[in-house]
């Protein structure tokens, strides 16, 4: 490196420490020393609450001499202000870390949420019930025969799992590549392992399938109920099936 | 947690929160390989931006791998493919390549929350938002905002924008865009990314169904068996799965790693050299996004935290004056808060730079989701730089990289502070971007671990008003030849048209040029066709570059007797009158015709060469003309000998110069008059006059000039020159002629003084002795002891873009096979390409 360069770089850094460093507690606020000190707030607090709650349920756990209990008392507060001393200074509040491990640990029981909603998943279950199918013989201006012109306006289908509208600008639409009018040839490598792709599945509109399922979910019902009547009366034997 | 926004206009969005953010998308700072003033201008332009945005930001970098199609599309940009079938292929060739090669790049978004001025401000915007969640509670249509306040709005986040440097080119991101990052983020790691629409494209607003749900699963709990104890038990897995699983065909499930910088070297760092960021480009394969919360302080505000920091210090050293020593943690904080201070008072604009920085990897399953995790961890710890994956705050992070979403806490555990001045050195914001937007590929740019695609376009840089030549030195067999056949290949297939000249023995450039295109070859040695000036160009035309030639040939001068009379016959009139004889048909004019006095003897000096079978294409009266429209014109040139420097300076030497050397010369000279003619025949097709080892050229002085000619008067006829040597300095002329060739490549050079020149010649200051080093070593290094330069090494070297960019390249050969073949010096399999061209002389 030559001197110019040398000279023309500098040293970077972060100042975080400047600001961030540990907090111990050595001293009573009359200036005696702690004994054991200095402790670092994590284990002032820790111990604390360990005390605390020992003092406070000492009916259910101070049964021997006072002597047992004392030593008890002492033993466990002792090993919280030891075990939090153990913490590496410096690092992330230990009360963050306590709320991370348990949110992991108790994000397996509550339900996935998706915009905030969260969705329950159904157990599986057999869809029952019964149908009449009737053999018709052909009727004349028959309703039947003719679905799509009659079919009535269709509701919005509720899908509880997807409250949400796929709108199509999400993706948009594949530019036109080139003027050339023959179709480009097939396409002779595959797609690299690691990141799949799916060209065809980008236009993610909803599949005309689908829409198609809906529709005959909402086809408008035969006519009129004397036409039914009619074809009732009219049907030789009635087949009973059991779905 | 809901996605944030509320409501998208323009480049504003109103959240949730009922803070309004307005977004940006920029462009890059050069960086790289730009000399070091260069990056030291990025860094002041980091710190003006910095200083731009007071308050909180988002700053995000998306790593998006380009599409093939986008690529061949830019390739296919103003060529009409039917009339031109053989770019088509080379086309669809390309897709196929690119899909193995996956090329990327990143795209920085600016989003910054808009500050509530005044307490009503701030009531407003919050019962507006409260009242949204209530009006999306009951179910009610979503109310609008008022169009004052989306004036206000834009105002304010003007006033924002202008304050960015423009270098940034800072463009407000359109709701598409908006809608494009959202869809980003739920595919991460996929390889689903469409290209980012571009802001003409969608202009208006867009529904909030556009911003799709997904499913957002931290621990990847849906993954658990169904029954047994797996199924009920915790996965504690630092991973997020985001999948739409309700979506009539559900696109792969993304599996996401946060990670956020946790420490940085406690010493610092040295600038150049900070740049972490780029460490996250050196995941090869692995798209690595990353984003930073900022939180920037006025010094004012600093100076009293940093107060209050010093009392409590001071307080720790009495809480611990009965230990031993205090240890160094205060001591070294004591030393960083007084060199902060120090910092912050003596720049009255300096400010608090507080960053979180978030790193993001993704796969398509768990495993490998990890597995980059952790090597990217690895990566900053190889550079001592710690990143954490916080267990349990993985969703917090997503949001974290999420424009409109408050900073989320965890932010503020990781945050790290310095000043603007510091801070500028990592100079988040680069690119390397090389070459042009759209044109035929040449190369890939290989500056970071993230491969780009390099274009570059002769023909549009004459519409740009810039010199489409291009100047190549390297090696022997560093891949000087296989480039510079490669981009005349383009040339031709684009319906353009070379001319070559071919210095080899073998004939190299002829077969290349024969296997791609009805090429015509002229081989000065065995002519099948003539190079008579008289004869290819219009008769005025043919007189002067027929006398231009025979007067130094003849070692004539101007206006002595002979040189007078040589140019007298030469005049289009007075060859009229005789028939217009050609130059064989001179000779013989001036033996019996011609009355003129000193015809005779003229003559006579003229038969020295006519009978010479080496001047053959000149003399010979039974060659017919050359189609000069053909698609590659290849002169060969293997047997002609030039006279040296010192024979040209000298004058004694140059009056003893054999015949062989003088027909050398005046050869040479009129290949580039003829090219010339051709090449700026025709202002609308592009023609490219290609010159490997052109110090045969470049040695004469009338070379250069016509050379530099080429180059001055060529953008406006849409001719370029391509120029192939060794030695950027001996071999391409004059400081003019190295000045005029816009884009420079250089390829492997192993010497030590060939190397510095070629690094100054393209203009990234010769004494960088870490670059010095690559060029000579690590540049298509021939490794082992038979000299083989390992095929995926083939071809690296340095570029420099008529803008100043430069970066590191591979260049590509032509992707059909054909062509590929064609290009290629490699002539068996069995030999490396540093024979092959060795072979050839």
């Amino acid at each position: 490196m030559t001197e110019q360069q040398a000279s023309s770089r500098s040293v970077v850094k972060m100042f975080t420490k400047a600001r961030n460093f540990p907090q111990l507690i050595g001293k009573a606020p009359d200036g005696r020393k702690i004994p054991g000190g200095p402790y670092t707030l994590t284990q002032f607090v820790g111990a604390g609450i360990a005390g605390g709650l020992l003092w406070l349920t000492q009916s259910l756990w101070a049964q021997g001499s006072v002597i047992t209990n004392g030593a008890i008392f002492l033993g466990i507060t002792g090993g919280t202000l030891w075990v939090l001393g153990r913490l590496p200074q410096g690092a992330r509040n230990p009360i963050s870390v306590v709320r991370g491990v348990g949110r992991a640990a108790t994000g397996a029981m509550s339900p996935s949420k998706i915009n905030g909603e969260p969705i329950r998943i159904k157990h599986p279950h057999a869809v029952l019930g019964s149908v009449i199918i009737l053999d018709t013989p052909p009727i004349h201006g028959g309703a039947i025969g003719e679905p799509t012109a009659a079919r009535a306006p269709r509701e919005r289908a509720e899908n509880a799992a997807a409250p949400v509208e796929l709108g199509n600008n999400a993706v948009p639409d594949a530019p036109a590549f080139r003027p050339l009018t023959q179709p480009r040839p097939e396409r002779k490598t595959v797609p690299a392992p690691a990141r799949p792709r799916a060209d065809d599945e980008r236009q993610r509109t909803q599949s005309p399938a689908l829409a198609e399922a809906f529709d005959l979910a909402n086809l408008a019902p035969a006519s009129s109920v004397q036409q039914l009547l009619a074809m009732a009366a009219a049907a030789p034997t009635p087949t009973r099936e059991k779905a | 947690m809901q996605q944030p926004n509320r409501l998208v206009t323009s480049n504003l969005r109103w959240t949730r929160s009922g803070v309004v953010w307005a977004d940006y998308v920029l462009t890059g700072i050069p960086y790289g390989y730009r000399p070091i003033e260069d990056r030291q201008t990025a860094r002041a332009m980091h710190k003006m931006l910095l200083r731009a945005l007071p308050g909180e930001s988002l700053l995000l970098s998306v790593a998006v791998s380009l599409d093939p199609m986008t690529i061949v599309e830019r390739m296919e940009r103003g060529v009409d493919l039917d009339l031109h079938p053989a770019w088509a292929d080379e086309c669809d060739a390309t897709i196929d390549r690119l899909e193995e090669i996956r090329p990327g790049q990143r795209i920085y978004w600016l989003s910054i929350p808009l500050a509530n001025h005044g307490f009503g401000d701030t009531i407003k915007s919050a019962t507006s938002a409260a009242w949204s969640s209530v009006a999306d509670l009951m179910g009610m249509p979503p109310s609008s905002i008022p169009v004052e306040e989306r004036e206000r709005r834009a105002a304010q986040a003007a006033q924002i924008a202008a304050a960015i440097p423009a270098f940034y080119d800072a463009t407000p991101a359109t709701p598409s865009q908006m809608v494009w990052l959202h869809q980003h983020a739920l595919q991460r790691g996929l390889g689903l990314d469409t290209d980012m629409p571009t802001a003409m494209e969608h202009p208006a607003g867009t529904a909030r169904g556009s911003f799709t749900a997904a499913r957002l699963d931290e621990g990847a709990q849906s993954d658990r068996p169904e029954s047994g104890w797996r199924a009920k038990a915790p996965t504690l897995s630092r991973v997020l799965k985001v999948d739409q699983p309700w979506e009539v065909t559900p696109p792969p499930a993304s599996y996401q790693c946060f990670l956020v910088l946790a420490a940085t070297p406690s010493g610092g760092t040295l600038f150049p050299g900070s740049e972490y960021l780029t460490l996250a480009d050196n995941l090869g394969g692995v798209d690595v996004d990353w984003a930073i919360r900022f939180k920037n302080s006025a010094a004012s505000e600093v100076l009293k935290k940093n107060r209050r920091a010093l009392v409590q210090m001071n307080d720790q050293y009495t809480q611990r004056e009965d230990e031993l020593s205090t240890g160094s943690v205060l001591d070294d904080a004591a030393v960083a808060l007084a060199e902060y201070n120090a910092l912050l008072e003596a720049d009255a604009m300096e400010m608090e730079v507080q960053s979180t920085t978030i790193f993001c990897v993704a796969a398509a399953d768990e495993e490998t989701a990890i597995a980059y995790q952790r090597e990217l961890a690895k990566e900053f710890e190889g550079s001592t730089y710690r990143l954490q994956a916080p267990i349990g705050f993985q969703e917090e992070l997503f949001w974290a990289m999420t424009p409109g979403v408050p900073t989320p806490a965890i932010c503020n555990e990781f945050a790290q502070i310095t000043t603007s001045e510091h801070f500028a050195a990592y100079v988040p914001v680069t690119r390397n971007d090389l070459g042009d937007g759209d044109g035929p590929l040449i190369a890939l740019n290989i500056s970071s671990a993230r491969t780009g695609v390099v274009h570059h376009d002769i023909a549009k840089k004459a519409s740009r008003d810039v010199s489409g030549s291009v100047g190549v030195c390297g090696n022997l067999g560093s891949g000087k030849s296989g480039y510079l056949k490669t981009t005349g290949n383009q040339v031709v297939d684009r319906g353009g048209q070379v001319i070559v000249v071919d210095r080899t023995p073998l004939g190299e450039y002829a077969l290349w040029a024969e296997a791609i295109t009805d090429a015509v070859v002229v081989d000065t040695a065995a002519p099948d066709v003539t190079m008579d000036p008289l004869r290819l160009f219009s008769p005025a035309r043919g007189g002067e570059v027929a006398v231009s030639i025979l007067l130094p040939l003849l070692q004539l001068q101007p206006d002595d007797r002979l040189g007078v009379l040589l140019s007298q016959v030469l005049e289009p009139e007075y060859r009229a009158r005789f028939g217009n004889f050609t130059t064989p048909g001179l000779v013989s004019h001036l033996e019996s015709e011609c009355t003129l006095d000193g015809a005779r003897e003229l003559a006579g000096k003229l038969k020295v060469y006519a009978t010479k079978s080496y001047a053959a294409a000149l003399f010979r009266a039974d060659l017919q003309p050359f189609n000069p429209r053909a698609g590659a014109i290849v002169f060969r040139t293997h047997t002609l000998e030039l006279p040296s420097e010192r024979e040209v300076e000298n004058e004694h030497l140059f009056k003893q110069m054999s015949l062989q050397k003088r027909v050398g010369r005046m050869m040479y000279t009129l290949i580039a008059q003829i090219a010339r003619g051709i090449c700026f025949a025709d202002p609308n097709t592009l023609a490219v006059f290609l010159l490997d080892e052109c110090h045969h050229l470049t040695r004469s002085s009338e070379g250069v000039e016509i050379i530099i000619d080429f180059i001055r008067d060529g953008r406006k006829h849409d001719a370029a020159v391509m120029l192939g040597s060794h030695d950027p300095e001996a071999d391409f002329g004059s400081e003019t002629l190295r000045g005029l060739i816009p884009t420079r490549l250089v390829f492997r050079q192993t010497d030590r003084r060939l190397a510095q020149k070629s690094l100054k010649w393209l203009g990234v200051g010769e004494n960088d002795l870490d670059l010095l080093k690559e060029l000579m070593e690590n540049t298509s290094p021939v490794e082992g002891k038979d000299g083989f330069v390992a095929p995926h090494r083939r071809g690296e070297g340095y570029m420099r873009d008529p803008a100043g960019n430069v970066g590191r390249i591979k260049v590509l050969l032509p992707a059909s096979e054909a062509r590929y073949q064609a290009a290629s010096t490699t002539p068996k399999e069995s030999t490396t390409e540093r024979a092959a061209e060795l072979a050839t002389w």
